[in-house]
């Protein structure tokens, strides 16, 4: 791995540079919360270390996205696919987000590659972020994650002091940093040993500490508990958690069309619905709110684990924070592992 | 290659089996495309009405039939409606064939007992029309069919199920229906008693079965009685499904998507899954 | 608060073993100045219940799913109001329902509160001092203004004691709002928008919708079994398409529209809808405007317990225009 400096005052240069070039999406405040959005200027950006609402997996993998078109004039049929991606530079990514990436990759890369995200995958440089403060709902360290590690960015830039360290992680990482030479200098010494100290500084700062061992064998024996229609009492069956989450990559198909020209959308959708899993029979497999709460504990600490061999969370904290009626699921962990069968 | 973007095709023709299920007979636009078409007995796919939407559904024609596919749909939804409301030569798109299969090559050898219940009978059928195309049919034993529905008009494929299977070598259908009714000199009675009466023997065989889910219950539990192991039996499970390559979700149960880790499974194996189906 | 949290658990401890079979209260939630619903099925489990000022909740809507059973609810004076609304449309069994009233000097703004204390700093006890709040901590006493510190809904509010409730506990709550203000001032600030101005609020605010429909699952007042915006439900509404799934600025109107429109005249001003919505979109300026409306289209007019828009009268003067 490459090792580099960016002055501080070089970071915003840098990045109008980066925006003449490629579509620059970063992080924007509106109203007090933080969105990972284009920017036309590189005044719009946000630094600091907030956690965005949206999770920027947004960026690969839209809310809403035309997959194609279609035509039906004439009794005939014509199709034309809407894939589009242009070449981005993807700012600002913190350490949980970075996973959440791999988390999705498994998904959406696994044969038959889903060709809507693969293509902005490719054509986007992510450049992370380390976080200078831990909020109180995160818990990436269960995880594994350093809140100033750059695992899954292109560029890595953490702060300390009056620079930022860089780290070239990837080849297409090493492509941005050669074309941008001019704005980084050489690493110095002691910077690398800074960023580990801040390392161990942010580690001391998480409010509540998450083990999650064993977790998935755990929840195995414990589908039949009674702990989730508990839990799902004051569930309000609504769609923040999975909307928010880094990892959630549940969509619906749907057909918008006038007369005879028509567009086929994806969009995300959540497990919690009520509709989700109906069956135009009238069966539902989960018709019970606490079965569907339960679905989504289950993908997130067992099922992921089980299909892709990597865990469905990234402990951003972003359930914990929004959630409107306190379901914490650093509470349901550590409940989960102390149950008995 | 884009998994999500349809393929082009056409209906042919359009069979009316029941009251509410009609058979549509389907050709990929593409010839190319047609003739490098293979799927196997179990497997699915989407099918796009433009404009309405998209659903799953199970191919019922045989991989050996060539020309066409076959897919036996009732009408019960936004896309089974508009699909009921096409007539010959309506552009429809197709994607597929999704999921796992029947396992038919460790069938080989072996007798099979197929039981199924109104529409449920669509998902065997290729099954049944695969081991009976010449070419295959020295590989596998006896086909015993158990097939049920609430009354003669509700039995599907009857040119099949009551001439071209019977006629066939080794081949024993047994139908029933659930009332007597005018006309109808056969069983009457449910599947599951059907099943009791009969007693299938679970000698070196192999079961498919899909209808209702009460048939199914009740039919398992015959079978269980029989001798039958859970080894044995196979049935194919329906969810609400919108990408049909492991994706988007929702049609999971526990770790598995029906999508791609079924439609098919055996009894051993839903009882290793969560009920959520 | 003590001695209300404590009146609070005695009461539900006794109602619960005098057969009440689900006490819906508040309990201490996981995060720093939180609070969580709570549902007691146990005498014993009443000792778990609290209130302070960061039971923001209404709980009313969780009674819907209650239907056999018999239930006690506690409400604030803003939430009293839903379970009238929902009992007059027959969602509730008025019958099988205690309702515990909690008088409410106001709710704190978490965000406020979470702005002055130390991270990590845990709250042991929170004391209500004529204007103010008083946090207790390990790290010492921290006040809190209420003018300064209040939600917004509660600087505005005239309910501070319940009406209507079975069961009243505490002593009288002082209102905290300023005669001064207007409760409208929201919405008449966004009504003097020039119209360019306006329109770019609007798309800002519901350009940003998740859809999530946290607002429609909160809200008490959203009662119908099946929803407009559900269309995956066979044969609903013949397959109506209200809205796109798919996300985008136009429908996003449309379903907020919609929203308020379906709960005008109905909206018991609990406030929930705003409070639950992750990306903060200003709902009670909607809400508040359609009441403001029908205030000043039918202020006069005899209305029950449902409101102007749904009372009916032989004898109504207005014609049809």
């Amino acid at each position: 791995m490459d090792s580099k400096l960016l002055k501080k005052e070089k970071l915003l240069p840098l990045l109008d540079e980066l925006r003449k070039e490629f579509l620059l999406v970063a992080p924007v405040e509106e109203d007090a919360l933080l969105f990972y959005r284009p920017v036309e200027s590189v005044a719009e950006i946000k630094l600091g270390s907030g956690r965005s609402v949206v999770p920027p997996k947004e960026w690969f993998f839209p809310q809403a996205e035309s997959l194609y078109r279609y035509s039906t004039e004439g009794g005939g049929l014509v199709l034309e696919e809407t894939l589009a991606a242009t070449p981005a530079v993807l700012f600002g990514i913190h350490p949980c987000d970075l996973r959440s990436f791999a988390v999705l990759d498994a998904v959406f890369l696994q044969e038959p590659v889903d060709r809507y995200y693969t293509l902005r995958r490719e054509k986007t440089v992510i450049i992370g972020i380390s976080c200078t403060a831990v909020c109180p709902e995160c818990f990436c360290s269960a995880y594994g994650i350093s809140p100033v590690e750059g695992t899954g960015a292109d560029v890595h830039l953490s702060e300390v002091g009056a620079v930022y360290m860089v780290e070239v992680l990837t080849p297409k990482g090493k492509e941005l940093v050669a074309r941008y030479q001019e704005f980084f200098e050489d690493q110095v010494a002691g910077v690398a040993e800074a960023k580990e100290a801040r390392k161990e500084t942010l580690s001391g700062q998480f409010t509540v500490r998450v083990t999650v061992d064993g977790l998935p064998a755990k929840l195995g024996s414990l589908f039949d508990h009674p702990y989730w229609e508990e839990l799902s009492r004051r569930c309000l069956g609504c769609g923040i958690c999975t909307y928010v989450c880094p990892t959630c990559h549940c969509f619906d198909i749907t057909d918008v069309c006038r007369g005879f020209e028509g567009k086929r959308f994806r969009c995300w959708d959540a497990c919690l619905f009520r509709d989700y899993t109906l069956h135009t029979s009238g069966h539902n497999p989960r018709h019970a709110l606490y079965q569907r709460l339960r679905n989504r504990f289950f993908h997130k600490l067992k099922y992921n684990h089980d299909r892709y061999a990597i865990e469905g969370c990234v402990g951003c904290g972003r359930c914990v924070a929004l959630c409107p009626v306190n379901i914490d699921i650093r509470e349901v962990i550590a409940t989960v592992r102390g149950l008995g069968e | 290659m884009n998994p999500l973007l349809p393929k082009p095709a056409t209906i042919v023709d359009i069979i009316r089996e029941t009251g509410d299920v009609k058979t549509f007979r389907v050709v990929l636009d593409d010839p190319e495309e047609m003739a490098a078409w293979t799927h196997k007995p179990g497997q699915t796919a989407m099918l796009s009405v433009f404009g309405v939407g998209e659903a799953m559904f199970c191919l019922a024609s045989s991989p050996t039939c060539r020309d066409w596919l076959e897919f036996s749909i009732r009408r019960a939804g936004k896309v089974t409606s508009a699909l009921h409301e096409l007539e010959p030569e309506a552009k429809i798109g197709v994607r597929g064939p999704y999921g796992n299969h029947f396992p038919y090559e460790n069938m080989q050898g072996k007798n099979l007992l197929v039981i199924g219940g109104g529409i449920g009978l669509a998902p065997l059928r290729p099954l049944v029309n695969f081991m009976l195309a010449p070419e295959n049919r020295q590989h596998y034993g006896n086909i015993e069919v158990i097939y049920g529905a609430r009354s003669y008009g509700d039995l599907c494929y009857k040119e099949e199920v009551f001439r071209v299977w019977p006629q066939a070598p080794g081949v024993s259908v047994f139908t029933t229906i659930d009332a007597p009714e005018e006309g109808w000199s056969g069983h009457v009675g449910f599947v599951p008693a059907y099943v009791e009466e009969l007693k299938p023997s679970p000698e070196n065989k192999f079961v498919v079965i899909c209808g209702p889910p009460v048939m199914i219950r009740f039919t398992l539990k015959a079978l269980g009685e029989l001798g039958f192991e859970e080894k044995q039996i196979y049935t194919t499970l329906e969810m609400r499904m919108k990408c049909g390559i492991g994706k988007c979700g929702r049609c999971n149960v526990g770790a598995r998507f029906v999508c791609r880790d079924g439609p098919v499974f055996n009894l051993a194996e839903l009882k290793e899954l969560p009920p959520e189906y | 608060m003590k001695e209300l949290t404590e009146s609070l658990r005695q009461e539900a401890s006794r109602l619960l073993r005098e057969g009440v079979e689900v006490f819906i209260g508040y309990a201490a939630g996981s995060l720093q100045a939180s609070a969580r619903p709570f549902f007691a099925t146990r005498p014993e489990e009443a000792a778990e219940l609290v209130f302070n000022p960061f039971c923001v909740h209404n709980l009313v809507k969780y009674l819907v799913r209650f239907p056999d059973k018999r239930t006690a609810v506690v409400v604030k004076g803003c939430d009293g109001g839903a379970v009238s609304r929902l009992a007059e449309e027959r969602h509730l069994d008025r019958e099988k329902i205690t309702v515990v009233g909690v008088p409410c000097g106001g709710m704190l703004e978490r965000e406020r509160v979470l702005a002055q204390l130390p991270p990590a700093t845990r709250i042991e006890a929170v004391e209500e001092r004529g204007n103010t709040y008083v946090l207790h901590t390990a790290r010492g006493e921290y006040p809190f203004e209420k003018k300064a510190n209040l939600a917004a809904k509660c600087l505005v509010c005239v309910r501070n004691n319940p009406v209507g409730v079975d069961l009243l506990l505490g002593k009288e709550a002082m209102p905290v709002a300023d005669p001064e203000r207007d409760p409208l001032e929201g919405v008449k600030a966004v009504e003097a928008l020039p119209a360019g101005e306006k329109a770019a609020f609007w798309d800002r605010v519901f350009g940003r919708c998740l859809r999530c429909y946290a607002c429609r699952e909160v809200c008490p007042a959203c009662s119908c079994t099946q929803c407009a915006f559900e269309q995956a439900v066979p044969g609903w509404q013949q397959g109506a398409m209200w809205v796109e799934k798919a996300k985008n600025l136009p429908d996003s109107y449309h379903y907020h529209l919609i929203r308020a429109f379906h709960v005008a005249g109905r909206c018991t001003g609990c406030a929930e809808c705003e409070r639950v919505c992750p990306v903060r979109i200003p709902l009670m300026l909607l809400n508040q405007k359609l009441a403001k409306e029908i205030e000043a289209l039918f202020g006069g007019a005899p209305a029950g317990a449902c409101g102007p828009l749904c009372a009916y009268a032989p004898d109504d003067p207005d014609q049809f225009a």
